[in-house]
């Protein structure tokens, strides 16, 4: 099956990179330059996924307007937004408003190849999902209170959802698998599947985790950090 | 340089304000003086005045004041100063004036009889005389070795001491009295006749108008007191000067010694006149009536006038109340004539101006003599005294008021001056002290508007205004310095994006170029842009992150331990107590300042050297050293070594944005911990510490 990929992406060299590495890779690519040409062609013609920039043209908060305008009709398509914003309240606000993932410029093509990959997977692994029923959840961890569902990138605690971003989902997984003995900074970095990830952006990521475990119930502990060398889970 | 605030500046100028007293003293001395010159020409106007007025009113003036035609009587002539207050007759003398106090004395110099001539006897007496406007005062001290009393079954007067009393009464008639000694207390006083023997009731002066009458021998006037002394006896009595010839007014006194037997008569008698006048009676200065009563008419515009004749007799005599003449008070009895003023007057000069001083050499009187002159002959001389502290006295008063109004005032302003300078000083100190709270130690704005005096439409309030603009200007420059790491990486990110992916692209086209040098260049060089780029954006995103976490209690000492075994062989470090050390902080925070500060301190290492870590454990704080041999720090300014984007040494090829440092800081600051950088001691090397407070 051949996925389509919509590109919004106000500078075209880059808009044509992302195209290029995509169409290499088996994707279809439909790319949009502005907010009303994107949401219109969005609208005829319904990717599989959408790649946003944030500032389109003049209009500093383009691809947020697109991201919220696309949920807003019930479309269910995965948005990654990738984008120079990389303040941490724009991040927070990307997400908030339903994208599946935040990346940062500069990225790598191959990386967001894969990212897209796993979300078109977990996607369609979801929509299965609910086209069935909810029971086939595949934890991978013998915490009881923990479940994790790769496939669907799925976490829950006591039995709630964790919303996770994919890249948090991802390091939670990383160190679950790690268990005791700890992670350290360099896998965690990999398994992020990012570029450039600085202990300190890890470090971020941990604590967004750990706040959304606290929010699910309180004195989640279970995260613990190795200083100086990475994280490890420990059973509470 | 001493300081000197505003306080004190405006307090030290407000006492200049004291000098217009001063100028007003200097004024005042002028006001004196003209007051006093002004005062000298109306006395001398006054007493020409009053000289001119008697020679155009009395027609007897020249009678009144031309000498007297018998010289050899007026050696005898009596004096009867002026007294300003009665005399208590009861025959003591201290209440008698202090000129009065060596009276003339008579003695056997004097003898009119004497029983046995050429026989020693020590009969004696001395007189003093005063007068008042109403009466004439007579003090006589007799010496009596034997004093003989009258006794009740004496219808005779001279069998006994007694003292004989002769005067020209007001019509000029030779009056004769005795005063007998009765006994201790009132004074008995008897007119008598010739003989001296008995009394004898007389006609009234004035028998004109009474012609039937007589009046009593013991109705003589005469009030007084009989005293015993030691020595002898001394009467005290007063007789109304209208009795009196005041015109050529004349007195004599006689003592009468009756020793033993008063049978054969008195053993002395001593008169004020030698016995080659004894027909004579001693001239006495009274007032004249009608002078008098032309001074009385000023008596309460001076503090005092008189009229004396050429001789210097006082013919007149008026004084203001004595409360008020403000006089000085070792002048009891008022004087005159003797006076350098008086004599000039007499000589006919008329040297108006003479001020009299006091002890301590200051002017205190103004005397004005005035001659009275008829046909070039001087009769007499008007004298005025006045003291210049009654003249004074109101001007004085008045600037009194004044002076006190201006020092009301001097003071009110002062205070009002000090109240001023007091607020002025604390808006200053207010601003002083909000501006400076407004910028951290670090030199970072922590808020761009000053309250202190903004809404005073002054230049404090200018001031205030002013320094909110520059606040709120270096406020936006600080924000745009501290933006333009995250600008930066906004505006490179893009192209660096493009970059990447054409590379990414390219190579996945061209496989073959992967080693080609140059596309190696390129790719580095893209890796090292990618990582400023992030450094840039971690710096830029911490700040705001750190503010929003909450730090938990943890174990300093057993973080240190485990974090520090990560590094390996790269770091030297020393034994320490283990036992905990809790903190308040964030483990993966403090991870990210220990990875800084480490990096940094392992990148300035001389080759195959090694950081070294020290930790120090005190009662309340635990202080982490963490040191490396090599190049020193130029500076160990916190300010310079902890500013964004500031990079105080070389090292080579490394990337050094000068962040690494002040993101130690910020999350040291976020500890409440002290981060320092010092050189070592001999320049080795550098130290930094962070030194924790325990919980």
């Amino acid at each position: 099956m051949t996925y389509r990929i919509a590109i919004v992406e106000d500078d075209i060299d880059q808009q044509q990179n992302y195209a290029d590495a995509l169409q290499r890779r088996g994707f279809e690519t439909q790319c949009y330059t502005f907010v009303e040409e994107a949401l219109h062609g969005i609208s005829n013609d319904q990717p599989d996924l959408v790649l946003l920039d944030v500032v389109l043209g003049d209009d500093s908060d383009g691809g947020f307007t697109i991201c919220r305008k696309l949920l807003d009709r019930g479309d269910n398509i995965p948005i990654i937004f990738l984008t120079d914003r990389s303040d941490e309240i724009d991040q927070v606000f990307g997400l908030r408003l339903g994208a599946w993932d935040y990346q940062t410029k500069p990225i790598s093509l191959a990386l967001l190849a894969e990212r897209i990959k796993g979300l078109l997977r977990i996607h369609q692994a979801r929509s299965v999902d609910t086209n069935n029923d909810n029971s086939n959840n595949k934890s991978t961890t013998a915490n009881p209170d923990l479940a994790i569902d790769e496939e669907k990138s799925f976490a829950s605690w006591h039995g709630k959802t964790l919303p996770l971003t994919l890249t948090e989902f991802r390091l939670l997984t990383a160190i679950m698998k790690a268990g005791p003995e700890g992670i350290d900074y360099n896998d965690l970095s990999e398994s992020t599947m990012q570029r450039m990830v600085t202990n300190g952006t890890i470090n971020s990521h941990i604590k967004n985790i750990r706040k959304k475990f606290n929010k699910l119930g309180p004195a989640f502990q279970c995260i613990r950090n190795k200083p100086g060398f990475g994280y490890r889970w420990e059973k509470s | 340089m001493p300081r000197f605030g505003i306080k004190t500046q405006i307090t030290l100028l407000s006492l200049g304000l004291l000098s217009i007293p001063l100028v007003g003293l200097s004024y005042w001395e002028d006001i004196r003086k003209a007051t006093l010159d002004a005062q000298v020409r109306i006395q001398e106007i006054e007493a020409k005045a009053i000289a001119t007025t008697l020679l155009a009113t009395q027609q007897n003036i020249r009678e009144l004041l031309a000498a007297d035609e018998d010289s050899e009587l007026q050696k005898h002539a009596l004096s009867a100063p002026s007294i300003n207050q009665p005399i208590r007759m009861d025959g003591l003398f201290g209440d008698w004036p202090v000129q009065v106090n060596t009276p003339p004395r008579f003695n056997l110099d004097h003898p009119v009889w004497l029983a046995v001539p050429d026989v020693q006897n020590e009969t004696a007496f001395s007189l003093r005389l005063a007068q008042s406007s109403q009466h004439l005062y007579v003090a006589i001290d007799v010496r009596d070795n034997k004093v003989v009393f009258r006794k009740d079954s004496h219808l005779r007067l001279d069998y006994n001491d007694h003292i004989q009393l002769t005067y020209h009464d007001e019509s000029g008639m030779l009056r004769r009295v005795i005063l007998p000694a009765e006994k201790e207390g009132a004074l008995a006083s008897y007119y008598t006749d010739r003989q001296w023997q008995y009394g004898h009731d007389i006609e009234p002066a004035n028998s004109y108008r009474k012609s039937n009458e007589k009046i009593a021998s013991h109705k003589t006037g005469v009030q007084g007191y009989w005293h015993k002394t030691a020595e002898g006896y001394t009467v005290e009595f007063r007789l109304p000067t209208a009795q009196l010839d005041t015109v050529q007014p004349k007195i004599h006194f006689a003592i009468v010694d009756v020793d033993d037997n008063p049978a054969y008569g008195p053993q002395a008698i001593v008169a004020s006149l030698p016995k080659s006048l004894e027909d004579k009676l001693n001239p006495v200065a009274l007032h004249a009536r009608e002078l008098q009563r032309v001074i009385d008419q000023l008596k309460n515009t001076y503090a005092r006038l008189w009229i004396y004749d050429s001789r210097g007799r006082e013919w007149a005599f008026a004084e203001r109340d004595p409360q008020g003449n403000q006089l000085p008070q070792n002048e009891f009895t008022p004087t005159a004539f003797d006076s350098q003023c008086v004599k000039d007057a007499l000589q006919g000069k008329i040297k108006p101006l003479r001020p009299m001083t006091d002890n301590n050499g200051k002017s205190n009187r103004l005397l004005v003599c005035y001659p009275i002159i008829e046909k070039g002959e001087t009769l007499g001389v008007v004298v005025i005294d006045e003291s210049t502290n009654h003249i004074l006295a109101q001007e004085e008063a008045r600037i009194s008021v004044i002076a006190s109004k201006i020092g009301s005032a001097i003071i009110l302003l002062l205070f009002v001056l000090l109240i001023y300078a007091f607020t002025l000083v604390r808006r200053i100190s207010r601003l002083s002290e909000e501006a400076g709270k407004s910028i951290d130690p670090h030199g970072r704005i922590e808020r761009t508007t000053i309250k202190a005096s903004q809404h005073f439409p002054d230049e404090i309030g200018d001031l205030s205004r002013s320094i909110t603009t520059l606040l709120e200007k270096q406020h936006s420059y600080m924000n745009f310095l501290e933006r333009i790491p995250q600008t930066l990486r906004h505006e490179i990110s893009n192209p660096l994006n493009k970059l990447r992916t054409s590379l990414e692209n390219l190579l996945d086209h061209q496989p073959e170029l992967a080693d080609d040098t140059y596309i190696r260049k390129i790719d580095s060089g893209i890796e090292q842009i990618s990582r400023i780029t992030l450094h840039l954006t971690e710096a830029a995103s911490l700040e705001s992150a750190i503010q929003e976490e909450q730090l938990m209690k943890i174990d300093l000492i057993k973080f240190l331990d485990g974090y520090l075994s990560a590094w390996g062989e790269q770091l030297e470090c020393s034994q320490w107590d283990k036992s905990p050390a809790l903190i308040l902080g964030d483990s993966s925070r403090l991870e990210q300042l220990f990875d800084k500060l480490l990096d940094n301190a392992i990148s300035f290492c001389p080759e195959n050297g090694k950081a070294q870590v020290h930790v120090e454990r005190h009662s309340d704080k635990v202080t982490v050293n963490i040191e490396n041999d090599g190049p020193v720090l130029p500076t160990e300014s916190s300010v310079e070594l902890f500013s964004p984007m500031v990079s105080t040494r070389s090292s080579g090829s490394s990337i050094h944005l000068g962040l690494g440092l002040h993101i130690a800081k910020l999350i040291s600051d976020q500890h409440k911990s002290k981060l320092s950088g010092r050189n070592r001691e001999d320049n080795s090397g550098v130290i930094f510490s962070i030194e924790f407070e325990l919980i």
